[in-house]
C-alpha cells in the first residue's frame, strides 16, 4: 500500500515539475513560420531553430559546398562503427580510424578550416584528438610503469601536471601563453595549439587508465616472456600490451564521451564551435533573441552523440563480458 | 627550433607583402566597427581602415584576411604575430603603449564611456545609479574608469563581469543588472541590437575618454609609420575635399598639396617603401574619413552618431593631419 | 658492476636529463627572445599594484578596488574554494539520494533515477550552466518584486542572487537584507552565477556519484542480506545495519576521486562571470597583458590543490582499504 502511494506521489512530483515545459516544448509552441508568428504563441518557438538550424551546426560552411558535408559523415560514423561493431584486433580498428581521419581531411580540404565551424569543428576535435591522445597516453603509461630513471620521473610528471589542471585552463595557455614559446616568427594557428592542448589532456587521463591495466598484467607474464627468449619490444606488443589495453576499453570509451562534452569549452577562447554559431544564430535582428530554444538544439546535439557513445560503449562492454 | 629562431626580424611590411595579405585584428562583433553582414562580408570603420591599409600596401582592399579577437586574446594575438595590425576598438592608454610590447598609431575614433539603463527604472544621472548592479566586459578600460568614477562620486555598486560582449548585453536585457557601461558607439550599436531600443537609454554624462586607436607591434617603426600616414590620408583628402567619387578629377589639379597627396609629383612613396600611387589607391578605394563616417556610423546608418569631436580641426574637432611634405 | 650501472647512468638519467635541458633551454631561449623583441618585461611587480576592478561575490576575506592584484586573486581562489565546497557537499548528498533510489525495490523510482543520471551524464557542463543561467536570470522577479520566502522579511530571492539574514558567530551581530534603491543590502549575498555554479554541477556531478553509490551498495554480496534475514532483522534493518555501512566503505574511495575533478571543473565558472580564481586572473591578465605571469600563477595554484588533495585522496584510500579486509 505504502508503495503505491510512493510511485503515485512520485507521479505527482513528476506531473508538476514538467507540465509548464510540456505545454511550452509541445502544446504551444511554434514549428513554422516567422518570428512575428512565434510572438503569438506563448510556447517554444522552433521555427526559429528550423530556421537557423544550417547556421547552428556549420556555422560560415559555405552552402556549395555542403556535398563535401556527406562524404565526411559517411566517414565519420562508418569508421565509428566499425571501431565499436567488429570483432577485429585493437591495431586493425585505429588503423581504420586513423585512415578515416585523413580521409575526412581530405574531403574538407577545399574548405578554408576557418569555416569549419560548429558541429564539424566539434566532431574533427574530437576525433583527432583522441586518434593522436590514445597511442601517446599507452606510451606515457608505459614509460612509466617500465621506465627507468628520468624517464619514468619525466613520465610521472608530465601526466601529473596536465591531470592536475582544469582544462579550461589549458586551453587557455594554449592560446594565450603558447605563442610566446615558440621561435620567433613562428606562427601555429590557433585550432592546432587548441588540438595540442586536448591532446595532452586526454592522454594524461588515459595514461592513467593504462596503468591500472598495465599493473594487472602479472610480473610472471614478463619472466615467462623473458624465459622464452623474447626481446623486449616483442614482449610488450605480443603479451603485454594486449593483456593490458582490451579490459580498458570501457574506460577509455568513458574518456571519449568526457573528451567529447569537454569540445564545449572552445566556445570560452573563442573558437566557432556549437555554443558560438548558436550565439551567432541569436544576433539576427529578424528573429530576436529565442536563447531557450537554441541551446536546447545544441543540448540535444550533444546527447545525440554522448548517448550514442556510451551506447556502443556499453555494447563493447557487453561483449567483453560473454567472452 | 633553435636555429628557426634566427629567422627573425623581418619587418611586418616585408613579411604582408611576401605573404601577399595583410591580416588584421577586428573585433568578435561590435556593430558600426567590425562586424559580419549576413552575406558574411566584414564591415564597419575599423575593417575599413584594415582595407585602406591594404590598399597602399598590396594595392587592393580585397586582400586582407579579417581575425576576429576577444577583448581578452587581443594584445596576444599581435605581440605573436598572429595579426599585423589590430584594428578593434582599442582605448590607448599608458600602461598598454608601454607594458605591453605594442604601440599605437592615431586615434581613429575619439570616443568616451557612458552607461545605459532601462527606461522604465527612471535614472537620468549616473549619480541616481548608487547600490544599482552594473554589467560590464571584461578586460576592457571600461572596468576600470566605472570603479575609478563611483569611487570618485563615493557611490557604491556591484559588479557584473563577464567575458563576452554579448552576454553582458544579455544579463543587461534580463535584467540581472539595472544598467552596463562601455563606449557610447558601442552602447549605441548594442542598443539597437536589442529586441526593443525604443525602451533603452544612454546616459549624456560621460565618464571617461577613450581614444581608440589602431595597433602595431613594439619595434617595428616602418611599419607604424604606414599605419599612421594611411590614416592621415583619409583626413588631408577630407581637407582638401577629395573622396572616392572625385578623386580622378584632382588628378590634373596644379595645388602642390594634391599633387603630393595623390603622388602627382614624385618621390613621396619612397619615403614609406610604396609606390607614388599609394594615397591615391586609398583614397579611390575607401574613401576619405568623412566616407568611412558616413558609411558606418552617420546619420544614414542604424547607428545614427554625430561627428562630435571627431569633425575636422578646420570645424573645431579633433581629426588633424600631419602635413604630406 | 660498476661498468653496467655507467650504461645507465647515461641512458636512463643523462639522456632525458640532456634532451629535457635541450628542450626547456630551446624554450626559454624562444620566450626571451620574443619577449626582447616585444620589448615585453617578465616580472610579478603588477602583483601588489592596484587592482582597480570590483569583484562581486566575496567570502571570508573584505576586498576593495584600490588593493592589490595579489588580494584580487586571493579573493578569486577563496571563491573557488567557497563553490568547490558547496559543490562537493550538495554533489555527493544529491549522488547518495540519487543511488539509493536506483537500488530501491520501488520500480518507479529506480527508473526515475536512471534516467536522470543517463541525462544529465550525457550533456556538456558548460551548456548546462549556459542553459540554467540564462533560465535563472530571465525567469525571476527583479529585485524590487522579489519572492519574499514566508513573508518573513528575511529571505528574498530575486534574479539578483539569494539574500539570507547573516549571523555573526564571533561577535553575535545579526544583520538581515534591505531593500536600498536598486538592491538588497546586509546579510549574506549569493549572486545568481555562484547558485547556478553550484546547482548546475552539483546536478551533473550526482549523476555520477549515483552510478559510485549503486555499484558499491550492488557490490554487497546477496549472501549478507539472507543471512541478516534469517536473523529475523527488519527490512530497514537489514539496509541501515548490514548492507550501507559496509558498501560506504566501498564507496568513498572512488566518490573521493571524483573531488579533484569537481575543483577542477568549478573553473568554468568563467563562462558564467563567477569571480573563481581563473576567471579573477583572466581579468588580471586582460588589464596588465601579463600572460606568461598570470597563467604560471594558476598552474602553480592548481597544481598545489592536486597535490594537497592527492595526498589526502592516498590517506582517505589507505584508511579505508585497511578496513575493508
Amino acid at each position: 500500500m505504502s508503495k503505491l502511494f510512493l510511485n503515485f506521489f512520485l507521479l505527482a512530483v513528476m506531473i508538476f515539475i514538467l507540465k509548464g515545459p510540456f505545454e511550452w516544448l509541445v502544446l504551444n509552441s511554434v514549428w513554422s513560420g516567422s518570428s512575428s508568428d512565434c510572438q503569438m504563441h506563448t510556447g517554444a518557438c522552433l521555427a526559429f531553430v528550423r530556421d537557423k538550424m544550417d547556421l547552428i551546426l556549420w556555422g560560415t560552411f559555405p552552402g556549395d559546398k555542403r556535398i563535401l558535408l556527406c562524404g565526411y559523415f559517411l566517414s565519420f560514423f562508418a569508421s565509428l562503427f566499425f571501431f565499436f561493431q567488429s570483432r577485429r584486433k585493437i591495431e586493425v580498428k585505429f588503423g581504420v580510424l586513423l585512415f578515416s581521419f585523413v580521409l575526412e581531411s581530405f574531403f574538407l580540404w577545399p574548405v578554408s578550416i576557418s569555416k569549419w565551424n560548429g558541429l564539424l569543428l566539434v566532431l574533427y576535435v574530437f576525433k583527432g584528438s583522441y586518434l593522436v591522445a590514445f597511442p601517446l597516453g599507452l606510451f606515457l603509461a608505459v614509460v612509466r610503469r617500465y621506465g627507468k630513471g628520468f624517464w619514468r620521473m619525466g613520465s610521472i610528471g608530465l601526466i601529473e601536471f596536465v591531470r592536475g589542471m582544469p582544462l579550461i585552463g589549458l586551453l587557455f595557455m594554449a592560446s594565450v601563453m603558447l605563442p610566446l614559446f615558440l621561435p620567433v616568427g613562428w606562427e601555429i594557428p590557433k585550432i592546432i595549439r587548441l588540438f595540442g592542448a586536448y591532446i595532452l589532456f586526454v592522454s594524461a587521463t588515459l595514461a592513467e587508465i593504462f596503468r591500472g591495466g598495465l599493473e594487472q598484467v602479472g610480473k610472471g607474464q614478463m619472466d615467462a616472456a623473458n624465459s622464452l627468449g623474447l626481446r623486449w619490444p616483442t614482449t610488450l606488443m605480443k603479451i603485454i600490451l594486449p593483456q593490458a589495453v582490451m579490459p580498458m576499453m570501457v574506460p577509455c570509451v568513458n574518456v571519449g564521451i568526457t573528451l567529447f562534452k569537454d569540445t564545449a569549452l572552445m566556445g570560452i577562447v573563442s573558437m566557432m564551435d556549437l555554443t558560438m554559431t548558436s550565439k551567432m544564430a541569436l544576433k539576427d535582428l529578424d528573429w530576436g533573441g529565442y536563447v531557450t530554444e537554441s541551446y536546447l538544439f545544441i543540448t540535444l546535439v550533444y546527447f545525440f552523440f554522448c548517448f550514442l557513445l556510451s551506447y556502443l560503449g556499453n555494447c563493447l562492454r557487453k561483449r567483453a563480458v560473454i567472452h | 627550433m633553435v636555429a628557426q629562431s634566427f629567422n627573425l626580424h623581418a619587418g611586418t611590411l616585408e613579411k604582408v607583402k611576401k605573404r601577399g595579405t595583410l591580416i588584421c585584428g577586428v573585433s568578435t562583433g561590435i556593430f558600426g566597427f567590425s562586424s559580419v553582414d549576413s552575406k558574411g562580408n566584414w564591415q564597419g570603420l575599423d575593417v575599413d581602415f584594415c582595407r585602406a591599409i591594404s590598399l597602399a600596401v598590396l594595392g587592393s582592399k580585397e586582400k586582407v584576411k579579417f581575425v576576429s579577437l576577444s577583448a581578452q586574446q587581443r594584445f596576444t594575438a599581435l605581440q605573436s604575430g598572429e595579426v599585423d595590425v589590430l584594428s578593434r576598438n582599442t582605448t590607448r592608454i599608458l600602461s598598454r603603449d608601454t607594458d605591453l610590447g605594442i604601440n599605437f598609431g592615431p586615434t581613429i575614433f575619439y570616443d568616451g564611456q557612458s552607461i545605459m539603463v532601462k527606461k522604465k527604472i527612471k535614472v537620468s544621472k549616473v549619480k541616481d545609479l548608487n547600490s544599482a548592479t552594473i554589467c560590464v566586459q571584461t578586460g576592457t578600460t571600461s572596468e576600470l574608469n566605472l570603479t575609478d568614477y563611483f569611487l570618485e562620486n563615493k557611490l557604491k555598486f556591484r559588479p557584473l563581469v563577464v567575458e563576452n560582449n554579448e552576454e553582458v548585453f544579455k544579463a543587461f536585457l534580463a535584467g540581472r543588472c539595472d544598467a552596463i557601461t562601455s563606449d557610447s558607439s558601442q552602447l549605441a550599436a548594442m542598443r539597437l541590437g536589442a529586441p526593443k531600443p525604443e525602451e533603452l537609454m544612454i546616459l549624456e554624462e560621460r565618464i571617461s575618454k577613450e581614444p581608440l586607436s589602431p595597433a602595431v607591434r613594439h619595434g617595428d617603426d616602418a611599419w607604424l609609420d604606414i599605419v599612421s600616414w594611411v590614416f592621415y590620408v583619409l583626413i588631408e583628402a577630407e581637407e582638401l575635399g577629395i573622396n572616392s567619387k572625385n578623386v580622378d578629377s584632382f588628378k590634373t589639379s596644379a595645388r602642390p598639396r594634391v599633387q603630393r597627396l595623390l603622388g602627382i609629383s614624385k618621390g613621396h612613396g619612397s619615403y614609406l617603401k610604396l609606390d607614388d600611387k599609394w594615397a591615391y589607391k586609398v583614397i579611390k578605394g575607401v574613401g576619405n574619413y568623412q566616407e568611412f563616417f558616413d558609411r558606418n556610423l552617420g546619420e544614414k546608418t542604424k547607428m545614427k552618431l554625430e561627428r562630435g569631436v571627431n569633425r575636422l580641426w578646420t570645424d573645431g574637432g579633433l581629426m588633424y593631419a600631419m602635413p604630406f611634405r | 658492476m660498476p661498468c653496467r650501472l655507467d650504461k645507465h647512468l647515461f641512458t636512463h638519467y643523462a639522456l632525458p636529463f640532456l634532451l629535457f635541458s635541450l628542450f626547456s633551454l630551446a624554450l626559454f631561449y624562444n620566450l626571451f627572445s620574443n619577449l626582447e623583441n616585444q620589448g615585453l618585461r617578465l616580472g610579478f611587480s603588477f602583483l601588489t599594484q592596484e587592482a582597480g576592478f570590483e569583484i562581486g561575490d566575496k567570502f571570508f576575506f573584505s576586498y576593495e578596488s584600490t588593493q592589490s592584484y595579489l588580494h584580487a586573486f586571493l579573493i578569486g581562489l577563496s571563491n573557488t574554494v567557497m563553490s568547490s565546497i558547496l559543490i562537493i557537499f550538495f554533489s555527493t548528498l544529491l549522488g547518495f539520494i540519487l543511488g539509493l533510489l536506483r537500488f530501491s525495490s520501488l520500480k518507479l523510482y529506480s527508473l526515475f533515477a536512471s534516467f536522470y543520471s543517463n541525462i544529465f551524464r550525457n550533456i556538456p557542463l558548460v551548456i548546462q550552466l549556459y542553459f540554467f543561467y540564462h533560465i535563472l536570470i530571465n525567469y525571476l522577479p527583479s529585485a524590487r518584486e522579489s519572492y519574499n520566502f514566508f513573508g518573513l522579511d528575511l529571505f528574498f530571492l530575486n534574479n539578483r542572487g539569494l539574500f539570507i539574514p547573516r549571523f555573526g558567530l564571533t561577535d553575535f551581530s545579526f544583520s538581515y537584507p534591505v531593500l536600498e534603491g536598486f538592491n538588497y543590502f546586509g546579510g549574506s549575498h549569493f549572486t545568481p552565477e555562484l547558485i547556478v555554479l553550484v546547482f548546475g554541477s552539483s546536478l551533473y556531478a550526482a549523476a555520477f556519484i549515483s552510478e559510485i553509490v549503486l555499484a558499491g551498495l550492488k557490490a554487497i554480496p546477496g549472501g549478507q542480506l539472507e543471512a541478516a534475514r534469517s536473523l529475523g532483522m527488519s527490512e530497514r534493518n537489514c539496509f541501515s545495519k548490514i548492507i550501507f555501512p559496509q558498501s560506504v566503505k566501498i564507496i568513498i574511495p572512488p566518490l573521493t576521486n571524483q573531488w579533484p575533478s569537481i575543483i577542477k571543473n568549478s573553473s568554468l565558472a568563467v563562462a558564467i562571470g563567477y569571480p573563481d580564481l581563473l576567471s579573477v586572473v583572466n581579468t588580471g591578465l586582460n588589464q596588465t597583458g601579463k600572460a606568461i605571469e598570470c597563467l604560471s600563477l594558476i598552474i602553480l595554484v592548481y597544481l598545489l590543490l592536486s597535490l594537497v588533495s592527492s595526498f589526502f585522496l592516498n590517506y582517505i584510500a589507505k584508511k579505508f582499504q585497511y578496513k575493508n579486509e
